[in-house]
């Protein structure tokens, strides 16, 4: 799939309109996972307004594209997005991580009934996408998970993936968020790219690297229809879009100032979209 | 004489047969679990997932909530065990209709040691909230909680064991979440769990040469379970013993102890089951015994606390 110069205007506006409402988000109360959620933001953008279901999904509908965040640290994108999408009102007590706030630590279906698949344990999304995608073949859908690079060492996700291609899965897309940090510092996985790109391949993947705050290429490989599973490596920065939080891992999930909050607001309202 | 996996077994392949929503997944084990002959007969229906306990469950929560009903199936050590995070998770935390039928559970698979013997799974699940847990002895129970479990959207485990059954009269009314009340006693009760509860039917007779007349109630459903029904049928009863085939921490005897505490005439109370120990290889009669759980020990235990106490 390819967008138009105008959509990929209104898709930068949306990126940065939803920066800001994280940060409103936070400037109620609380302390989220920002840096993690600004740099998957676009991945997430993609997916929900272009990808699934070639639009806005619909998400009573049993054939519906779905989107499992196995990283389940990125609640704050996947908050903002599905109240743009009025999947809900906000309430007064509806503050981050708050008594009876729908806007739980991690993202909870329980609360938010638009969310496929409670996460935060990490790990576990990928084999319950795989779980859906099984069901997909038969009923017409697509799956497509999210993990951290640094999700990466938890050996159900090996599992996970030794399995897809033996199940011979090709409804199901991985998106690899490779912002290079995780809560205690680098990540501690493969440096180099280009050889966690040859793993997968070697398991049998179709695989590709990519800016993963491009629009353009995160759309043309999430809509690629391929006869194999396939992994896309989307090379991010973590804090994405605010200057001092760019690869700054302070910011993993720190409970940001009053003036920080307003200095990033000023920045990427300064930059325009 | 069948065991109670092949029942299970042959109890899904009648409801996945009619049911095509019923999907079960194996962990490399098809054969002992005996999910096998599903597998023969349905396969358009059946997963093998390999040596992964982890990965299938959280798939068989995925294919859950697409509307099905997940069967999965392996030794109890490695279901509940190894894949404990994934149960409260996946599974419950998602509210998913998962199924969990775990074969080999307690000594039962004695040849192979302390690894794949399972004595922790009862407080292994009782401590998830919601989960059903149920450990049965006989073959219509066994049907009848097979029935229950996939009618319901609740998830739940069953344990069963690994050796064939002793053929006993199992027409007693079985309702789900009511201790099932084997034989009427007095003063002494006998109360077990799962396959134990042949070797408590044979204490109880030899009890008999002694002049005793004990209770004994069986309970397969450890949750839910009808706390007031344990009450009613333990309140006068002074010597009060579980048997499991199972650590003493978190399983039966934790349960009936926390239920009818203060509410009963009870003088003594003793929990048989796995004392700070794993098991060994051995045939299983031996290691019954050697871990005081066969209908022998069991009788001892109760002559020398009435010993102990001179009374009755």
């Amino acid at each position: 799939m390819n967008i138009t110069t105008e959509e990929l205007k209104e898709l930068k506006k949306l990126s940065s309109k939803l920066r800001i409402d994280i940060l409103e988000l936070l400037e109620r109360g609380g302390s989220g996972h920002i840096g993690g959620s600004f740099s998957c933001l676009e991945i997430l953008i993609s997916l929900y307004y272009k990808i699934m279901n070639k639009g806005i999904p619909n998400f009573t509908n049993k054939k519906r594209d779905r989107f499992i965040l196995s990283k389940g640290h990125a609640e704050l994108a996947m908050y903002v997005i599905l109240q743009d999408l009025g999947c809900f009102s906000r309430k007064e007590k509806d503050v981050l991580k708050a008594y009876n706030s729908k806007f739980q630590g991690h993202p909870n279906k329980e609360w938010i009934k638009e969310i496929e698949f409670s996460t935060g344990s990490l790990g576990q999304g990928i084999s319950f996408a795989l779980g859906q995608a099984i069901c997909g073949r038969e009923d017409g859908f697509d799956v497509y998970t999210l993990l951290g690079d640094g999700e990466l060492q938890e050996g159900q996700v090996w599992e996970a993936i030794i399995a897809i291609p033996r199940l011979n899965i090709n409804n199901l897309t991985i998106i690899i968020d490779y912002n290079k940090y995780q809560l205690e510092g680098e990540t501690l996985t493969i440096k180099n790219i280009e050889n966690l790109k040859q793993i997968f391949e070697a398991w049998g993947y179709y695989t590709k690297i990519i800016n993963g705050h491009d629009y353009e290429s995160i759309i043309r490989e999430c809509s690629l229809k391929l006869e194999k599973p396939k992994v896309i490596i989307a090379d991010t920065i973590k804090g994405k879009g605010v200057s001092f939080m760019e690869n700054n891992n302070e910011y993993h999930g720190k409970q940001l100032s009053k003036k920080e909050i307003s200095l990033a607001k000023k920045e990427l309202v300064d930059k325009g979209v | 004489m069948e065991a109670l996996r092949d029942v299970i077994s042959a109890e899904l392949k009648k409801i996945g047969k009619e049911n095509k929503n019923l999907i079960v997944i194996d962990c490399d084990m098809g054969t002992h679990t005996r999910m096998k002959k599903f597998f023969d007969t349905l396969p358009n229906q059946s997963f093998q997932m390999g040596i992964c306990e982890q990965n299938a469950m959280s798939v068989a929560s995925g294919i859950a909530q697409c509307g099905k009903i997940s069967v999965i199936s392996t030794f109890s050590s490695f279901l509940v065990g190894r894949a404990w995070e994934q149960i409260r998770h996946s599974v419950v935390y998602n509210n998913s209709n998962v199924k969990l039928i775990g074969t080999h559970a307690g000594l039962s698979d004695s040849d192979d040691g302390g690894t794949h013997q399972c004595i922790e799974d009862f407080s292994l699940m009782m401590c998830i909230p919601k989960i059903e847990v149920f450990a049965p002895a006989f073959k219509n129970e066994t049907i009848k909680i097979m029935k229950h479990i996939i009618e319901t959207k609740t998830p739940a485990y069953i344990r069963v064991g690994r050796s064939e059954i002793v053929e006993t009269n199992d027409k007693f009314e079985y309702n789900i979440g009511e201790p099932i009340e084997l034989f009427k006693g007095k003063n002494i009760a006998l109360i077990s769990t799962g396959e134990i509860t042949h070797e408590v039917i044979r204490a109880k007779k030899e009890l008999e040469k002694h002049n005793l007349n004990c209770e004994v109630i069986h309970i397969s459903s450890l949750r839910p379970l009808n706390e007031k029904s344990i009450v009613k049928l333990l309140k006068d009863m002074k010597y009060i013993y579980t048997i499991e085939e199972h650590s003493i921490h978190g399983g039966l005897g934790s349960i009936i102890a926390q239920t009818i505490i203060g509410k009963t005439k009870c003088i003594e109370f003793k929990t048989l089951g796995m004392k700070e120990i794993f098991g060994q290889s051995g045939d299983i009669n031996c290691l019954r015994r050697h871990y005081g759980l066969d209908y022998m020990s069991i009788t001892n235990t109760v002559l020398e606390g009435i010993e102990r106490r001179k009374s009755i």
